[in-house]
């Protein structure tokens, strides 16, 4: 089927951050996370968890709580400020001070108009949201000791806190604490913090405490209903399902527990929490977890999103932690790689050698070894949205919330041992924009930048002069997430988070085309080493093939659109890159997090109905299938051509990404 | 501890006189008489050393006989100058009242005895009880004889006057049997080593015989059992340390006390046990010996004169037992002092020991040159001791040193050349290491090709020396005497072959070339083999090297060829450079070893294929993949 050289790339040591926050939105079906370097995710339900956004973060930022207000999203840290973002740009749009100390959490009404916001000082802060606004409102009465815990319920107006060794409830009209409940502690001079709290509409209230004991309280007398030892440290989460029949906590001992409400005998109708269920699927502690109405979403130091169905123990999602967006760019006429990490770009010389070999999976020795020329970091440790390298390498572009940076590198004895390099930063006396998705011509003559504001600007690059060629101004209403050129230089595909695909000439400074509207973010596009046909995946796991001359889908994607087994419809990972090659023009090749595929356009689909292991075209066997699949590499970041037979392959695996991480808790294991 | 030597005391000093130095018993119990000056007699009590009385001679009269007590006369017995007997009582303080005998020839010594009168050997060797000496006596013996030792022995109902004597340059053994009032004397000759001298002598009572210890300067300590029909001889040890002053008093039938003998470089007094042929005790002697010591036992204690000091030592002394005495034995390093093998001594209780006798005395005649002069003598003789070991021939084993002598006999004599003796030890493995190289060197001698084999065959580790004597050895002998033994050895020849060697020849070469040796010390006597020797010797390792055959057991496999070449090239490489005669050779030789570099080399590439085919059919491990690597991927 296809015999290639790969460039197995295990050096670009990318290490995701920690979860600190997760909370659903109900309105938009997504699911907003914040880590622990301050960058904020969002998870388009929708789409099949496909990480549509990521607002950047900086060194300087913390977050240490999130909130959803209807499709508005907030974030509070140690700053003391709350910030609300703007989704469609990716960077703050307002922000508020609490003017009590730092902000532990957030909370909103149910109505959309006020959030609330526990502080350092022991003050719950109202402020306004109302008409599109984040003012400050008012703040309650001042307790003694910082509130890290905070709760609404906007029909019995009052809010519930968590503190150190006690609990309050809040009216909301008055600001006046009416309701105060300790915790005890087991050490007399080890306080009992609580971490989280939640409130229900019976006004049963649910605490988890430093003591690993989650209790349910009447809320209305101030005292416990029943409280469970689950946890063997602190219970640092909880969430509560929509139906407000299930509870969920998890904390430092990495297990998530589920309580339900429910009868205890068939005879009675008397209701009681019971525990009934436990995942233990998280390697460290778990700092967050939000209730979608089918999932339980949990995260937090190992750095993965994980999904458990709710009645379903076997259907689990393991969400990658590295961002779904292009991290590493190839020149693919200088055998280089640029790797972009959160702060610093690193462009690499890959190594190279004239030996083959029939054998697969044959380590072939290196004649030039791979060698690090460029190691360029961010103003201020800023973090970068998106960079590009130019496919001989002459130009080097990356963009943070600032704006973009465009660099001429100049590069002499590459095969050398020492080569010689030079990095010059344009001046390009261009207006900054703030870019999303950067690519640049395979002809190094035109830069193109999908901004911020949902622009596509085509920037003229000359050896003397970079000016800007044109610029499609309210292009678009969405953020654009994917940009792709065509091989010949002449055309530029632009998706965004709206369905919407668009072919532009580049040169013509025209719509070329405009792809027919389908319900499914593209989560990879690239062109046919022809530029005739732009190829695009979709969440759905569906590959559409659109000639861009005809304006129409190509008749190869007509055939076989309705005939994706369902099989693969179901595949939980979204494919990533996409690529061509002109030695292979009959084949599309894709990857996901875990396998690398090939589809042959010449061969059949398999039947719809086909059971998954019947998807994939086997060696030494007469069935046929469209679908050609490697699995030797784990922990795809990144695939794409550099030459004709020679492939990158960009790894970072799991057992990497854990070696940084800090100590999980000791817990005796059978047999240890 | 089958016998111990106290700590010493000085009994009596300033002893001017050492030759007339006597302790002998005295009247009064626990004390001793000592003929301390020839003008001063001392009783001296044992347990203080205090004396208890004292006698003087005069000035002109000169004491020529120690004192003794006589037992029967219950008085004391000396002799003045060679011809008066002076008597004396207990109770007698003054020596000049003593009452005196003359006798007509001159005494040599007054022997004391319990039941009878003293006895007086004259110089002459004459013999008569005191009361008779003024009778005439004649005796045997003339002038320039010596009487080297003489004592009184009183057997069950014998008295026997024991004398040894240097009668003529010749040792005697002279004896006087008192039976029907007569005494009738008896003569022996003594053997000793040739070039000897006895340095002390010795005799105890048996219950008819008389057991009498000679020891020789070299060491040897023979014992002659004298009864009054005949005198047997036996060699019983050879005694290493013993010197000319070396005095020796028998305790018993196994043991006898040695004063003056060097061990360890020091002058020490031991009780030495005959039977297993080690000291039980030695303590060193208080003084360093400066003239003759003389040694008595008397009453558990043992008197040394040392350097005109009498030292007194208690001793007890038991027989011994095997592990009394074991790792007491001392071996003879010596090479010049021909050590008898001490016989066929056996661990086993069951053996008896009238075999033991036999195989002994089978042994010393094997040995004696004058017992075995024949080849036929010496191989019936061997035989019948192969027979008598025919169930135990391991047990020989342990005799390493008579196993040595017996080689040393066969290899050295010049009149025969006892192949099927040699033959014999060899196939029992009887020869000691350290003979092979004498065996390598009479096979040479007397080109015993059949031998030579039977060494190859028996001798797993022959010295490198001889190893290269051999080679050059059979290099160098008649094709038909080397084919004529091949085939007694069992060998076959195809009798097609180019070989530079015989087929007979290149069999034995192969053997040798196969034996075990150390590439250091062989290439030093490599240099003795003859260079016409060593190119044909090459010439044939190179005709190995292309012509292996595995399947023939005797030829050595490549490693050794290779081995033996680099060995022999080493030891002549600058002859081999130099001379014109070796250019075919080396040449023929490099390109035989080019052609198997060759060959091995294409096993390497072999190696590397059936390593990777393996690799193919193993269950794949999995691989470590590194920072970066590049890989070949087929997708199917």
């Amino acid at each position: 089927m296809g015999e290639f050289r790969v460039h197995r790339v295990r050096f670009f040591e990318y290490q995701p951050k920690a979860i600190q926050c997760i909370v659903y939105g109900k309105e938009v079906n997504k699911v907003a996370l914040s880590r622990s370097d301050g960058c904020i995710e969002t998870w388009d339900l929708k789409n099949d968890w496909y990480q549509d956004k990521v607002i950047q973060g900086s060194e300087s930022k913390s977050i240490e709580t999130l909130c959803w207000q209807g499709e508005r999203l907030y974030s509070a840290g140690l700053d003391g400020d709350v910030v609300e973002y703007d989704l469609k740009k990716l960077e703050p749009k307002a922000s508020a001070s609490s003017n009590a100390g730092p902000v532990w959490c957030l909370t909103t009404d149910s109505h959309g108009k006020f959030l609330a916001a526990g502080t350092e000082d022991g003050c719950v802060v109202l402020f306004d949201t109302d008409y599109n606004s984040l003012q400050y409102y008012r703040s309650f009465d001042k307790q003694e000791g910082r509130i890290l815990s905070i709760a609404w319920n906007t029909s019995l107006e009052v809010i519930l806190t968590g503190g150190v060794d006690n609990m309050r409830l809040w009216s909301v009209k008055s600001g006046h604490a009416v309701q105060r409940m300790t915790l005890g502690r087991v050490e007399k001079s080890k306080e009992t913090i609580v971490w989280c709290v939640a409130i229900l509409s019976d006004m049963t209230l649910v605490s988890g405490d430093s003591r690993g004991r989650t209790i349910f309280w009447n809320g209305k007398q101030g005292t416990q209903i029943k409280s469970f030892q689950m946890h063997q440290a602190d219970v640092l989460c909880l969430a509560v399902h929509q139906d407000e029949k299930q509870v969920f906590s998890s904390g430092v001992d990495p297990k998530v527990v589920q309580f339900q409400y429910t009868t205890t005998s068939r005879e009675s109708d008397w209701k009681m929490w019971v525990r009934t269920k436990i995942w233990y699927q998280h390697t460290h502690d778990v700092r967050a977890m939000a209730v979608t109405p089918t999932d339980v979403v949990s995260g937090g130091v190992d750095t993965t999103l994980l999904a458990n169905r709710l009645g379903n123990e076997k259907n689990k999602r393991k969400m990658r932690s590295i961002p779904m967006h292009q991290l590493v760019g190839v020149a693919k006429d200088r055998n280089a790689l640029l790797l972009q990490y959160p702060d610093y770009l690193e462009l690499w010389r890959l190594g190279n050698t004239r030996k083959t070999s029939e054998k697969d999976g044959e380590v072939l020795p290196e004649e030039i070894p791979p060698q690090k020329l460029i190691q360029l970091k961010t103003k201020d440790g800023q973090h970068i949205a998106c960079s590009a390298i130019s496919s001989r390498a002459n130009w080097m572009s990356y963009s943070d919330i600032d704006g973009f940076k465009l660099y001429k590198i100049t590069m002499t004895d590459t095969e050398s041992i020492s080569p010689s390099v030079d990095l010059r930063k344009v001046k390009k006396g261009l207006h900054s924009y703030s870019a999303h998705r950067i690519v640049f011509t395979p002809d190094e003559k035109f830069l193109v930048i999908a901004t911020s504001c949902q622009k596509i600007v085509v920037i003229s690059l000359d050896e003397d002069s970079v000016s800007l060629y044109h610029a499609w101004d309210d292009y678009t209403e969405e953020s654009i997430h994917q940009l792709s050129v065509s091989p010949n230089s002449k055309l530029v595909a632009v998706a965004d988070l709206s369905y919407k695909i668009t072919v532009l000439g580049v040169e013509s400074k025209e719509v070329v085309s405009q792809l027919p509207s389908y319900k499914s973010t593209v989560t990879a596009m690239t062109f046919t080493p022809d530029s005739r046909n732009l190829i695009t995946a979709h969440a759905d796991q569906k590959i559409y093939e659109f000639d861009v001359e005809k304006k129409e889908y190509s008749d190869w994607c007509r055939e076989v659109c309705n005939k994706f087994p369902n099989a693969w419809k179901k595949r939980h990972q979204i494919i990533h890159h996409i690529s061509t090659s002109p030695r292979y023009p009959d084949k599309i090749f894709f990857c996901d997090l875990d396998k690398f595929f090939i589809l042959d356009k010449t061969q059949p689909f398999p039947s719809i109905g086909s059971k998954p292991f019947n998807l994939v075209a086997r060696p030494n066997s007469s069935k046929v299938s469209a679908f050609h699949v490697c699995t030797r590499f784990r922990y795809l970041i990144h695939m794409d051509f550099v030459n004709d037979d020679w492939v990158v392959m960009v790894e970072r695996t799991k057992l990497a990404m854990m070696e940084s991480l800090p100590m999980a808790m000791q817990q005796k294991k059978f047999g240890t | 501890m089958a016998a111990s030597i106290g700590e010493p005391v000085v009994f009596a000093d300033d002893i001017k006189d050492p030759s007339v130095l006597n302790v002998a018993t005295c009247g009064t119990e626990g004390s001793v008489i000592v003929t301390q000056n020839p003008n001063l007699i001392n009783i001296y009590k044992v347990e203080d050393q205090k004396a208890l009385q004292s006698w003087s001679s005069k000035h002109n009269e000169h004491i020529t006989s120690p004192v003794i007590w006589s037992e029967h006369n219950q008085k004391y017995v000396t002799v003045i100058n060679t011809k008066t007997a002076k008597t004396w009582g207990k109770d007698e303080q003054n020596f000049e009242k003593s009452s005196t005998k003359h006798a007509k020839c001159a005494i040599n010594r007054i022997l004391p005895s319990d039941t009878t009168e003293p006895v007086v050997l004259f110089n002459n060797g004459g013999v008569a009880f005191l009361g008779r000496i003024k009778d005439t006596q004649e005796g045997p013996l003339s002038d320039k004889d010596e009487i080297l030792f003489c004592d009184l022995m009183r057997m069950s109902s014998d008295l026997c006057v024991v004398c040894l004597l240097n009668q003529e340059g010749k040792l005697q053994l002279m004896s006087y049997w008192y039976r029907n009032d007569e005494w009738i004397r008896h003569t022996h000759p003594v053997e000793v080593t040739p070039n000897t001298q006895v340095v002390s002598c010795h005799a105890v009572p048996g219950r008819n015989n008389v057991k009498v210890f000679i020891l020789c300067l070299n060491g040897d300590l023979l014992c002659q059992n004298l009864s009054f029909d005949q005198c047997t001889s036996q060699n019983l040890q050879t005694i290493v340390g013993v010197t000319k002053t070396t005095s020796m008093v028998a305790l018993s039938s196994t043991h006898i006390v040695l004063a003056g003998c060097t061990k360890d470089n020091q002058d020490v007094i031991g009780i030495y046990d005959v039977k297993f042929g080690a000291f039980e005790v030695c303590k060193p002697l208080p003084a360093a010996k400066k003239s003759s010591i003389k040694l008595f036992a008397l009453h558990g204690h043992l008197f040394v004169l040392c350097h005109r000091t009498l030292h007194m030592f208690s001793y007890s002394c038991h027989p011994s037992s095997l592990s009394s005495i074991l790792g007491h034995q001392r071996v003879d390093i010596q090479p010049q002092t021909e050590t008898p093998p001490p016989g066929p001594l056996s661990w086993s209780k069951s053996k008896s020991s009238s075999s033991n006798t036999e195989a002994n005395k089978l042994y010393s005649e094997l040995q004696n040159i004058s017992m075995a002069k024949t080849q036929k003598e010496f191989e019936k003789k061997f035989l019948s001791i192969m027979k008598s070991h025919e169930s135990d021939a391991t047990g020989l084993l342990s005799e390493t040193t008579t196993m040595e002598q017996i080689v040393q006999r066969c290899v050295t004599d010049q009149k025969f050349w006892p192949h099927n003796v040699l033959d014999q030890l060899l196939v029992h493995r009887l020869v000691p290491n350290r003979c092979i190289k004498e065996i390598a060197e009479g096979i040479i001698r007397h080109e015993d090709v059949a031998l030579l084999l039977q060494c190859l065959n028996s001798v797993s580790d022959i010295p490198e020396e001889s190893l290269c004597s051999l080679i050059n050895f059979i290099l160098g002998v008649e094709d038909s005497k080397v084919a004529e033994a091949a085939k007694m050895d069992g060998f076959s020849g195809t009798g097609k072959s180019n070989s530079p060697l015989s087929e007979a020849k290149g069999h034995i070469v192969n053997k040798i070339v196969k034996k075990p040796y150390n590439d250091v010390f062989i290439i030093e006597c490599l240099h003795t083999i003859t260079f016409q020797n060593v190119l044909t010797l090459l010439e044939y390792l190179c005709y190995l090297i292309s012509n292996l055959d595995t399947q023939v057991s005797s030829m050595p496999d490549l490693a050794q060829i290779v081995s033996f070449i680099c060995v022999l090239i080493d030891a002549h490489y600058q002859q081999l450079v130099l001379s014109p005669d070796s250019q075919d050779v080396l040449i023929s030789l490099h390109r035989t070893v080019e052609g198997q570099r060759e060959y091995f080399a294409e096993f390497l590439t072999l190696d590397v294929l059936i390593s990777q085919m393996k690799r193919q059919f193993a269950i794949p491990r999995p691989r470590a993949v590194g920072k970066y690597c590049i890989e070949v991927l087929h997708v199917y």
